[in-house]
């Protein structure tokens, strides 16, 4: 269990912002402290990191304007500064290709975002509580 | 006075001298006067039997090769090719029978167009022999192969009477032939050789001489050159035989043409010598010539006549001389015998009627037993004379029965349904049957003694001035299609077998012509021509060699020929490069087996146009059995445009469902925002805002719901040929199980139904789409359940043939007859919205599925009480 009284910071890659406020809305409902910083394209989301900032963890949509959430994942685990950050992939799709593609370039989690308002919530939850309070993250 | 005695005696003198002298009289006038006529005529009918028998003999020969060359083994052998060696044996034993049946033939063979031997059968030493095929020889340099060659099926090779060689040297002792020969057609009409047979003139030549001797005549048979038969044995095949004297010399006295001579009778000057003599001359079998000439010494010829006269002249004289004698002693006793004598001798001479008084003795017996003598050695020689009379009557009796045949030929001609009719070389009708009443309108009498000319039209005289050239010169004209004018001066489509007639001599003197009516096969051959030239399919017929005889306009089009260039060549015209060389072969495959039948079947054909360009098309092939062989009518059907048309449909269904993905999954994340967000407002919100807004976000909650399940529907329907796994083995019962456990269980659960599964087959199929077909087909018998009673699902199979037969029975509220149809179609629902949930394609959704795994899909309904879904899949062989 973590003894971290700081805040996990959370990147969410996600050009809907509905779906960046489902996201926040269903992150929140936990207990857990999550400080979002939502940006919504991979040029920003690459800018942003480069720039010096460090989230514990990234969520990532692989539908993005500009550049593509596959092209964001490969630059990151290619980045040996970057590539120790987990990514968790979040996207509408369930195709067997993208699944395994991401994994290839590196994702360290896959999760496919329920159609259904109240199974998202719940995927949410499950979600949230691996990262934030099962699993321990790299050191900052 | 004179006494009773004397007057008696005188006038008996006078009567018995009167008696004598006028039987004396009457013989003279009976036989004298006409004698040497009678006697030379009588010479001349004998010598035209002995040639005609002569003829007969050449003439069976003659009829006997014609048969054979007729005969359907003889066209085998003259074909050649695979079936000959049978053939050859079946003649060579035809020919063995003619030998052994017909001791004049020495050999019959068969010779090809080469002129090698392939059949032969002799006599040797009086026994028949077929001969084996190693001593068949090559006889190209005989005259009688090149006579033979040159003729045409049915007409007739005669040699000249020579004598037989065998290896070249003159066989002895000599024997006298005549070969005779036809040519032999395959059944193509192509000569391919040619029949031949050697006859031995021997016996007949003996028969004939033997007769002539018998009644004391000499009887000579030449040749041009020399004495086929001659009195003297030694004069016989002089020239043949290297020697050079020939025979006119011995007839000077002879008018200087006698070899021409048809008949002649006369007395001629023979070595010093009154002889009658009478010369046939014939044309052997319509061949070469020769002369018959019987001779009878002038004395012998009168022999008869002359002895009838001089006996009765010395019985007359012996009478009156023993009258005088007697007259004395008879007068006594004769007036009753006398004047029974003068009253039998009276009736003699009114009536022929010989009646010698009986009862006489003495000197009047005597003189009546002399003239009983003399009236019967006269009667003898009468009767002589009679015979040779009735031996002239069987002659022409003979003749008349030749001239009956023709009369048979003629009526023939006459009840002919055909024109029959006889011209001279020069084209005048000489005779004219009914038939060619019938088809020309003009009668024999209009016509005998008109030219043909009257029947032909102006633009067709130069052809038929032609026509009547070639038969001038001994060609035959068969099946000769042409028009000819009736009298009423209408053209008629007749068909013309022309032949020349030849005289005696070889000469062609007439000419024959059969026409037959051609009109009503003209007609239905136009009416064919007309109905392919109407077709819309391009039609091509070819003959048996691949050559165009027909073309139609639609075939002018598709290729861009115009006929003319297409009429005569090879269909390979038509046929692309690439597909040209194996063509051929594929033609005679046909024939050997024709039947209707499309070409190429399950193969890309195509036609190659004019230009170049190849254009894909659809050919069925039509055999059309005619009297001259096989035709094939081909069907070309141009399928450009239905090919492109096919490819289109293609594409456009590819279209379609690209955007049924495309459209339905982008659709689908504005609406998951919709529906989450009026999902969240409820979950927020709820019993904060008054009742009517709660309803409101509860509206907007099912339409976004109903919504999202049309799209993944729409999804799941656009992908089911796109998206699909290939078939593998699939237990059904395994696949029925996991439905009911992982996707129905809540359904189930909640509307407290169970499902019966029997036992199901395994099959070919894509394990997750079939898993659908059940999954609707039991959710639906769950979702359309009474209210009274929990819902009961059966599932089974049983198999029908090459099918399974798997059945979802429920008992639910059923479905109405008029629902049928609709049933299986997009977006259908039976119901209201609020009464039950569901996209509205479920089952079309089955039904593609069930239709994609080659099977079908139907149901069976009693409202109210429960449907049966029926689906068949096949049945897995492997």
């Amino acid at each position: 269990m973590t003894s971290d009284v700081r805040a996990i910071e959370v990147l969410l890659v996600e050009d809907n912002p509905g779906d960046a406020d489902l996201t926040r809305e269903a992150l929140e409902a936990d207990r857990v402290r999550v400080n979002l910083t939502v940006v919504t394209d991979g040029v920003e989301a690459l800018d942003f990191l480069r720039s010096g900032s460090r989230p514990d963890l990234i969520f990532l949509d692989l539908n993005l304007p500009r550049k593509g959430g596959r092209e964001v994942l490969r630059e990151i685990k290619e980045d040996a500064e970057l590539r120790s950050i987990p990514v968790v992939v979040l996207t509408s799709s369930a195709a067997e290709s993208d699944i395994a593609q991401s994994y290839y370039l590196g994702a360290n989690c896959y999760v496919t975002k329920p159609v259904d308002l109240r199974a998202f919530q719940q995927v949410m939850a499950q979600t949230g509580s691996f990262w934030f309070t099962l699993v321990r993250l790299p050191p900052a | 006075m004179m006494t009773l005695r004397t007057r008696m005696t005188a006038a008996m003198i006078v009567l018995v001298v009167a008696t004598a002298i006028s039987v004396a009289w009457l013989a003279n006038l009976a036989f004298g006067a006409q004698g040497l006529p009678e006697a030379l005529d009588a010479l001349g009918s004998d010598t035209r039997l002995l040639a005609a028998t002569l003829q007969a003999t050449a003439i069976g020969a003659a009829a006997d090769i014609l048969t054979f060359g007729r005969l359907d083994v003889a066209a085998a052998v003259a074909e050649g090719g695979s079936t000959t060696a049978e053939a050859e044996a079946q003649l060579a034993d035809l020919f063995a029978a003619a030998l052994a049946v017909k001791q004049r033939y020495l050999q019959l063979r068969f010779i090809d167009t080469t002129g090698f031997e392939v059949v032969r059968v002799d006599r040797r030493d009086g026994r028949v022999h077929s001969v084996p095929q190693v001593e068949l020889q090559d006889k190209s340099e005989r005259p009688y192969v090149q006579g033979a060659l040159s003729l045409q099926p049915g007409d007739l090779y005669v040699s000249p009477v020579q004598l037989n060689e065998e290896e070249g040297e003159l066989d002895v002792p000599y024997v006298p032939v005549v070969r005779l020969a036809t040519p032999v057609a395959s059944s193509s009409g192509v000569v391919g050789g040619f029949i031949i047979v050697n006859m031995d003139m021997r016996s007949v030549l003996a028969t004939l001489k033997r007769d002539a001797m018998d009644r004391g005549r000499e009887l000579y048979i030449m040749s041009a050159s020399e004495y086929l038969l001659h009195p003297d044995h030694d004069r016989e095949f002089e020239r043949s035989r290297g020697l050079s004297r020939g025979w006119s010399d011995d007839f000077p006295d002879l008018p200087p043409d006698l070899a021409n001579e048809v008949a002649w009778t006369g007395l001629a000057d023979i070595r010093g010598e009154s002889v009658g003599v009478a010369v046939r001359g014939l044309p052997l079998a319509g061949g070469p010539r020769v002369v018959v000439l019987t001779t009878e010494p002038e004395a012998q010829l009168m022999a008869g006549p002359r002895r009838v006269v001089t006996s009765a002249v010395l019985g007359g004289g012996l009478v009156a001389l023993m009258a005088t004698v007697l007259a004395a002693l008879l007068a006594r006793s004769l007036s009753r015998p006398m004047a029974r004598l003068a009253g039998a001798v009276a009736r003699f001479e009114t009536a022929g009627d010989w009646d010698v008084p009986s009862g006489t003795t003495g000197e009047v017996g005597v003189l009546a037993d002399t003239l009983d003598r003399a009236i019967r050695s006269e009667r003898e020689k009468h009767a002589e004379l009679e015979e040779q009379i009735e031996i002239r009557r069987e002659t022409e009796a003979k003749l008349e029965r030749e001239a009956a045949r023709l009369r048979h030929l003629s009526t023939v001609a006459q009840s002919s349904l055909d024109g029959i009719y006889t011209m001279t070389a020069e084209g005048t009708v000489t005779s004219w049957n009914p038939g060619a009443e019938r088809l020309y309108g003009y009668t024999a009498d209009d016509m005998v003694g008109r030219h043909i000319s009257v029947l032909v039209r102006d633009d067709d005289r130069p052809e038929v001035e032609g026509v009547l050239e070639r038969l001038r010169s001994g060609e035959a004209v068969r099946d000769y299609e042409t028009v000819r004018l009736t009298r009423q001066g209408e053209g008629r489509d007749v068909s013309l077998t022309l032949s020349p007639v030849r005289d005696d001599a070889g000469a062609v003197g007439g000419i024959s012509a059969i026409a037959r009516d051609i009109g009503e096969r003209k007609a239905l051959e136009e009416r064919f021509r007309l109905s392919v030239e109407a077709c819309p399919n391009g039609m091509v017929m070819v003959d048996e060699s691949g050559v165009v005889v027909l073309v139609n306009r639609e075939v002018e089009r598709l290729f861009g020929y115009s006929r003319e260039e297409l009429l005569g060549e090879s269909i390979e015209k038509l046929v692309p490069e690439a597909a040209r060389g194996a063509h051929p072969g594929l033609r005679r495959r046909f024939a050997g087996e024709p039947r209707r039948r499309a070409m190429g079947s399950g193969r890309d054909l195509f036609g190659r146009r004019k230009d170049g360009a190849e254009i894909p098309v659809e050919i069925g092939l039509n055999p059309i059995q005619a009297p001259d062989g096989l035709f094939v009518l081909a069907s070309i059907v141009d399928i450009s445009e239905r090919l492109k048309a096919q490819e289109e449909l293609r594409r456009s269904n590819e279209d379609l469902e690209q955007f049924a993905y495309v459209a339905s999954h982008d659709l689908q994340e504005p609406l998951r925002m919709v529906a989450s967000y009026t999902e969240l407002l409820a979950q927020r919100y709820e019993g904060q805002l008054d009742e009517r807004a709660d309803k409101y976000i509860r509206y907007a909650v099912d339409g976004a719901k109903r919504m999202q399940l049309l799209i993944t529907d729409l999804l799941r329907f656009s992908r089911i040929d796109s998206q699909s796994k290939p078939f593998a083995p699939t237990e059904l019962n395994a696949v029925v199980q996991e439905v009911i456990d992982a996707r129905l269980a809540a359904a189930l659960h909640e509307a407290g139904g169970t499902v019966a599964v029997a036992e199901l087959p395994v099959v070919q199929a894509d394990e997750v789409q079939i898993g659908q077909v059940f999954q609707n087909l039991i959710s639906n018998a769950l979702k359309f359940r009474p209210e009274d009673r929990p819902p009961e699902v059966h599932v089974a199979a049983e198999r029908q043939g090459p099918m399974w037969l798997i059945s979802v029975r429920d008992n639910g509220i059923g479905i109405e007859e008029e629902y049928a149809e609709r049933i299986f179609e997009m977006f259908q629902r039976l119901h209201g919205v609020g009464t039950y949930s569901g996209s509205g394609i479920g089952l079309t959704l089955t039904r593609k599925i069930v239709r994609r795994h080659g099977g079908q899909i139907w149901f069976e309904s009693t409202p109210g009480s429960g449907t049966t879904f029926y689906f068949t899949l096949p049945v897995d062989e492997r």
